[in-house]
């Protein structure tokens, strides 16, 4: 790409564009892992791993989040990562191969409910983790002055503007501190807990009976499994926003596997299972100052607070680069597009409490489409098309183009995701987490994974693929016929 | 020249290579668009258009292993 071009693309919304060699910003291995590790272990997943001890048995509940994790991780890679670098296009222009060019806005409302959800709650917590502080700086039952929530919010969406404004860059350059500490505050706390309660006292200890979702000990395994791929399968729209912008085939695997999956993820996450467990509180400012004592436990959630806003930058990049799919977006400025991204986030700092209390639901309920698109997007890449997809296709709109389907909706994947979503809301409730009997054998999400991939497979052959439809049975271009495809944003 | 599923592949792997070109009247961002799948199918060397299979293997260890945690767990902590 010649400077200018690069310019072109720079003075309006750059981000859609796919990415070439040269502007793969993550080329080092340590990079790439401190990305995803902070990503992975900012302030959400101390919530969740503050919920694991409640499937009953803490270990258990350790060990099959973990499971859970990985085995989620994997499919996520397998599903939109890698052709994500392959390709150097997003998540949501991935999934246009097998959804249609219009079908892939369902992965669009998804991703910008998910994103703008946890990019909500975290930005909650964090102005209300400040809010706590200064009511404990004055006294320890000091109640937290809602004023000063608000302030803090709206100073937060300030720095957030002033940082993502800027793009990938800063943001990456900034997770080359956020990543490292947050994997010291883990390990800190992990030997606090050593010290206090001695190793076989610390991974011994469950919750009472009476408060654990099952005394089953399957079951309880089931949901520490469903808990680990459920978190995996939330990465599934941005994964693609940043493997595309991955340099070498190397670091594919192995930083989102130890950075995203093992420390960010499982142990950060058992760390706080283990914290909660012992100190009677999922809450990390609760936590960490009964773990760590006044001073330096109010230094530690501090610190917490603080590389949380890496994360959420991410997640308010990942939603701005994808509101260019939508057609008026595409030509607005990088600037504009920020703000915009943030104007939700506004309302987040004006009513906090409410968000904590309401809009986890609404991430969880955005996410659901997840399960499906993933199993969806794995067989359709993998084995309907052998691992390779017509990138220039994936911007040709109108039925001349090979992905249009039947009006820009492959309605085979999208009966297979409303019956994904029907079983897994069968299986289990995300919410009230509970839970039928089969569930006890292997969760909901990865049989929900499995079976859409099954389901889409079997429905393509029979009805996509005899029809040509979705670019199956295209010819190629003899020499008498146009060899020119018309792409467009 | 088509792969075995009967997908067209843009770039010079072709006989006849399809060339993206913007529409007639286009801005400056659909013909930077053009302009890149080009660049991207003539990039035949560029590290991501290699095999992904070295990936793949990986990943597939790391399942494995998952699985084995999984089922050892099961057996003997449940």
């Amino acid at each position: 790409m010649t400077r200018d071009s690069s310019d072109v693309a720079a003075a309006a919304g750059s981000e859609r564009l796919p990415t070439l060699d040269g502007e793969r910003l993550f080329s080092r291995y340590s990079s790439f892992l401190y990305t995803l590790t902070t990503l992975a272990a900012a302030i959400w997943i101390i919530l969740v791993g503050g919920a694991i001890p409640a499937v009953g048995d803490t270990r258990l509940g350790i060990i099959g989040y973990g499971c859970g994790t990985i085995v989620g991780v994997v499919a996520v890679v397998l599903s939109v990562a890698l052709p994500a670098f392959r390709y150097g296009i997003d998540s949501i222009d991935i999934s246009k191969a097998a959804l249609g060019i219009r079908g892939s806005g369902l992965v669009l409302m998804g991703l910008l409910v998910s994103a703008l959800g946890w990019a909500g709650v975290a930005l909650a917590m964090v102005a209300r983790g400040v809010g706590f502080l200064v009511a404990r700086a004055g006294h320890p039952g000091g109640v937290i002055n809602e004023q000063l929530v608000v302030v803090v919010g709206l100073v937060l969406i300030g720095l957030l503007f002033l940082l993502v404004q800027h793009g990938l860059d800063v943001i990456r350059r900034l997770n080359e501190f956020a990543g490292p500490g947050f994997v010291i505050l883990a390990i800190v706390s992990l030997l606090l807990l050593l010290w206090k309660y001695g190793p076989r006292e610390l991974l011994l200890a469950n919750v009472p009976a009476e408060q654990a979702l099952t005394t089953d000990r399957l079951k309880s395994f089931a949901y520490a499994l469903e808990f680990g791929v459920t978190l995996a399968m939330a990465w599934w729209p941005y994964m693609g926003g940043l493997y595309r912008f991955l340099k070498f085939r190397r670091h594919a695997v192995g930083p989102i596997m130890f950075g995203g999956s093992l420390i960010g993820n499982a142990f950060s996450a058992s760390v706080a299972a283990l914290a909660a467990v012992h100190l009677g509180s999922p809450d990390p400012a609760v936590w960490l100052i009964e773990l760590a004592g006044p001073v330096a436990g109010t230094v530690m959630v501090g610190l917490v607070l603080l590389l949380s806003v890496p994360a959420i930058c991410l997640l308010v990049f990942f939603v701005a680069s994808a509101a260019q799919q939508i057609r008026p977006l595409a030509r607005t400025s990088w600037n504009w597009l920020v703000a915009l991204a943030l104007v939700p986030l506004l309302v987040v700092a004006l009513n906090t409490s409410w968000t904590l209390s309401h809009v986890v639901t609404v991430a969880t309920a955005g996410s659901l489409i997840f399960f499906s698109v993933c199993g969806i997007v794995m067989v359709d890449y993998w084995i309907l098309r052998g691992g390779s997809i017509e990138l220039h296709q994936l911007f040709v709109a109108g039925p001349r183009g090979h992905y249009w389907y039947w009006g820009g909706v492959n309605w085979v994947a999208a009966v297979v995701i409303a019956t994904g979503v029907m079983s897994y809301l069968l299986l289990y409730n995300p919410i009230t987490l509970e839970a039928r009997t089969a569930f006890r054998y292997v969760g909901a999400a990865l049989p929900v994974i499995a079976g859409s991939g099954l389901m889409y497979y079997m429905l393509m052959r029979l009805i996509a693929v005899p029809l040509r439809r979705g670019g199956f049975g295209a010819r190629g271009p003899t020499e008498s016929e146009a060899t020119t495809a018309e792409v467009t944003l | 020249m088509a792969d075995r599923q009967g997908n067209v592949r843009c770039g010079p792997t072709l006989r006849t290579p399809i060339r993206c070109v913007a529409r007639p009247g286009a801005d400056p961002l659909d013909r930077e668009l053009a302009a890149r799948l080009n660049a991207w199918a003539d990039d035949q060397d560029a590290d991501f258009r290699q095999s992904l299979r070295p990936a793949l293997v990986e990943l597939a260890w790391w399942l494995v292993g998952a699985t084995v945690v999984a089922i050892a767990t099961i057996c003997w902590l449940v």
